[in-house]
This record gives structure tokens, C-alpha cells and sequence, in this order.
């Protein structure tokens, strides 16, 4: 079986990645929190803005280090994409939570609860794919969840589908439905961009194979 | 002499296909504008372009990895397909949400709208067909130009189209219904900008 360490070892990419993936988690946990007990909305959103800066900080130090560090240029492509598109993932929940509280949502519609969970799960495994890439492993440790990653994504799209489905059909009040399309759209954007995360995890891993 | 993509002549191939495809999916969506009735079994079809132009995606990609390919033209490769993949996938999402909405009739403007994106696509099928030939460099440039304006004319035609929306009093939600079917059109059109700009910038580099 053939062993490789994906990440260049010169600087501490690892750790930063870590940081970044356990972030990601947590965004994920407390937009479930947040729709599941739908309360301290002003302090939540509060706690999930501190993590997109934690990971924006993460971020800027991993595309500095790519810059003085000795990495080949497509490994550093890779890994500036890789960082990126996890940023984007963590944006889109913290945008989506934010909305709910400026549009002064009194109780989020039932699809978010589904969604908000399959976003944990999704994160949760680009975390294991993460953390594989740091450390000896196989592969398929890593391309086991980035198929994973693509089917959640697939999961997700319908149950939003359902969801503006059933706002067009059931909302009478025009305002309501506009503030959910954008609400959705946010969603649909954070589930969007995990499956771009994954892409980027198996474009590293495919050139090593 | 030019070399604009790498050599292997599959690359080519590969984009050709998804550039038809790309248009085929567009000329549904035209097709649903004027034949409203068949409108869901036209949408299915539409997925279906979209499903298959999602694997040669895949396949891009796959080649792009397992190929000694420069890193420069690596990233355009890899930014033109998925920039080829986004229009589809906005096209897509305007057809669906017309059958999710349960849309009973296409509005004069989204039928000016699919007008100029169908012409967008089929600039794009010759533009992307040119890259083969390494002498046409002109001809990908005027294509671009050509997208460029249209991409102006969409997003006029947009503006005036959302415009229009807004004075429908009587019927709000079939506004905000239009309204985002139009933003999807308008997404495939700012994405037709996108690759224009991928393949100006690589005529360009490789001048």
C-alpha cells in the first residue's frame, strides 16, 4: 500500500489546517443550535462571526507561508484552493445565520433544521478528509470523504428544492417568502461550496496516485 | 507558433463536448419558452444534458490531475471548464425552479432573455471549437467581443425585466418567482462573461 504525506512539512500547514477544519465544525454546530433552539440569536450570530475571523486569520497565514515557503507551485495552488473554499463554506453559514436575525425571522422554516444537520455532517467529514491529509495515510482515507462530501451535497439540494417548493405553495406573505429565498440561497451556497472543498481535498490527493 | 491548450488533443475534445452540450442545455430552455406545455418534460431533458456535461467535468479534471500539464495552463484548463460547468448548472436551475413554481406561462421577458443567452452559447460552441485550431486567435477574440455585448444586453434587459416585476401589484409572489428564474438567466450570461475573459486572457499568454 502506498503511504504519502500530501502536506508539505516545512512549515506547519497542518496545525493551521486543523484549526481551520475544527472551526469549520463548530460554524456548522452552532448554525444547528441555532435553528433547533431558536434563541440568544444576537449572541450566536455573535459566536459564529469570531469564527470566521478566527478562520479568515488562519487563511492570510496559510497563503503567507505559501508564499516564502519552499512548496512546488501546483502543490500551492492546490492548497491556497483548499483554504479558500473552506473560508467560503464558513461565510455562506455565517451569512445565512445573520440574515435570519436582521430580517427579524420569529421561528426558522423546518427545512433548515435538515439542512443545518446535513452541513454538520458534511463538515465533520471534510475534517476527517483533512486530517488524513496531514498525516501518513492511504488515499482512499482521503477520497472515501470526498465521495461522501459529493452525496451529501445531493441530499441537501433536494431537501431544498422541497423547501422552496413548499414557501411558494404555503407562505401567503410575499415579504416572508422573499426573505426565505435569500435565506435559502445562502444555504444552498454553504452546501454548494462543500462539495468545492472536496474537489479541491481530491485534486491534491489524485496527482500523489 | 501558438500553443494554447496542452497537447493532448483529448483536452480538446473534452471541452468541444462540453461546449455543445452547454448549448443544447440552453436551446431546452428556449424550447420551454416557446413550447410552455412540455415544459417538464423539457426540464427533465435538461437535467439530463446537465448530468452528462457534469462528467466530462469529471473527466477534465481526472485528465488534468493524472497529466503533466504547466501549472499555468493548468489553472486555465481547470477555470474553463468550471466556468463551462456554472452556466449549465444556472441554466438548469432556471428550468427547475419554473417546475417547482409551477409556472403556468412564460413571460415576454424571460423569453428575450433565453433569446440572448441562446445566442451567447452558440458563440461560445465556436469560440471554444476555435482553440483547436491554432490559427484562429481572431476569431476567438471577436467572439468575446461578441459575449461581452450580449452579456450588456442581458443585464439591461434584466434590470428592465425586474423592473417590470416590481409594478405587479396584484401579484407578488409570481414577482419573486420571476424574479429569481430571471437572476438564474442572468447568472449563465455573467457566466458566458466569465469564460470569455478565461479564453481572451489565454489567447493572450499564449499570443
Amino acid at each position: 500500500m502506498k503511504r504519502f504525506r500530501f502536506m508539505p512539512t516545512e512549515e506547519n500547514f497542518f496545525e493551521l489546517f486543523d484549526e481551520i477544519a475544527q472551526a469549520l465544525v463548530d460554524a456548522a454546530v452552532c448554525l444547528h443550535d441555532l435553528v433547533t433552539n431558536y434563541q440568544d440569536i444576537g449572541h450566536k450570530c455573535h459566536v459564529l462571526r469570531d469564527m470566521e475571523k478566527r478562520v479568515d486569520i488562519a487563511t492570510n497565514h496559510i497563503c503567507q507561508r505559501l508564499n516564502v515557503s519552499f512548496v512546488t507551485p501546483l502543490d500551492r495552488e492546490d492548497i491556497r484552493l483548499l483554504a479558500s473554499t473552506i473560508d467560503d463554506v464558513l461565510d455562506y453559514i455565517e451569512a445565512s445565520a445573520d440574515r435570519m436575525r436582521l430580517y427579524g425571522v420569529e421561528k426558522p422554516r423546518e427545512e433548515t433544521v435538515e439542512l443545518s444537520a446535513l452541513l454538520v455532517e458534511a463538515t465533520k467529514t471534510i475534517q476527517t478528509g483533512i486530517s488524513a491529509l496531514s498525516h501518513y495515510r492511504d488515499i482512499d482515507c482521503i477520497l472515501g470523504p470526498c465521495i461522501a462530501v459529493n452525496d451529501i451535497e445531493h441530499k441537501c439540494d433536494e431537501i431544498l428544492r422541497k423547501a422552496l417548493k413548499r414557501l411558494m405553495k404555503e407562505e401567503t406573505k410575499p415579504l416572508e417568502i422573499a426573505k426565505w429565498q435569500e435565506i435559502f440561497d445562502r444555504l444552498e451556497i454553504a452546501t454548494d461550496r462543500c462539495e468545492d472543498v472536496a474537489n479541491a481535498l481530491e485534486s491534491i490527493v489524485v496527482k500523489h496516485a | 507558433m501558438l500553443r494554447l491548450v496542452p497537447r493532448q488533443e483529448s483536452f480538446f475534445e473534452l471541452f468541444e463536448k462540453q461546449a455543445r452540450l452547454l448549448d443544447e442545455g440552453a436551446k431546452y430552455l428556449m424550447q420551454i419558452m416557446e413550447e410552455f406545455d412540455h415544459l417538464e418534460d423539457l426540464a427533465f431533458r435538461l437535467k439530463v444534458t446537465e448530468h452528462d456535461a457534469d462528467e466530462v467535468v469529471h473527466e477534465i479534471i481526472r485528465k488534468l490531475n493524472t497529466t503533466f500539464v504547466m501549472p499555468l495552463d493548468r489553472k486555465d484548463i481547470h477555470a474553463l471548464a468550471s466556468a463551462l460547468d456554472d452556466i449549465l448548472e444556472a441554466i438548469e436551475a432556471a428550468s427547475d425552479r419554473m417546475v417547482l413554481y409551477e409556472i403556468q406561462e412564460p413571460t415576454e421577458s424571460a423569453v428575450k432573455l433565453t433569446r440572448i443567452l441562446v445566442e451567447a452559447t452558440w458563440l461560445m460552441v465556436e469560440a471554444v471549437g476555435s482553440l483547436r485550431n491554432l490559427r484562429q486567435t481572431e476569431a476567438i477574440r471577436e467572439a468575446c467581443v461578441a459575449i461581452n455585448r450580449l452579456e450588456n444586453r442581458g443585464d439591461q434587459t434584466n434590470r428592465a425585466a425586474i423592473a417590470k416585476l416590481f409594478q405587479m401589484d396584484d401579484k407578488p409572489i409570481e414577482a419573486l418567482k420571476w424574479r429569481e428564474i430571471y437572476n438564474n438567466i442572468e447568472t449563465a450570461l455573467d457566466k458566458c462573461e466569465d469564460v470569455a475573459d478565461i479564453l481572451e486572457a489565454t489567447v493572450l499568454k499564449n499570443a
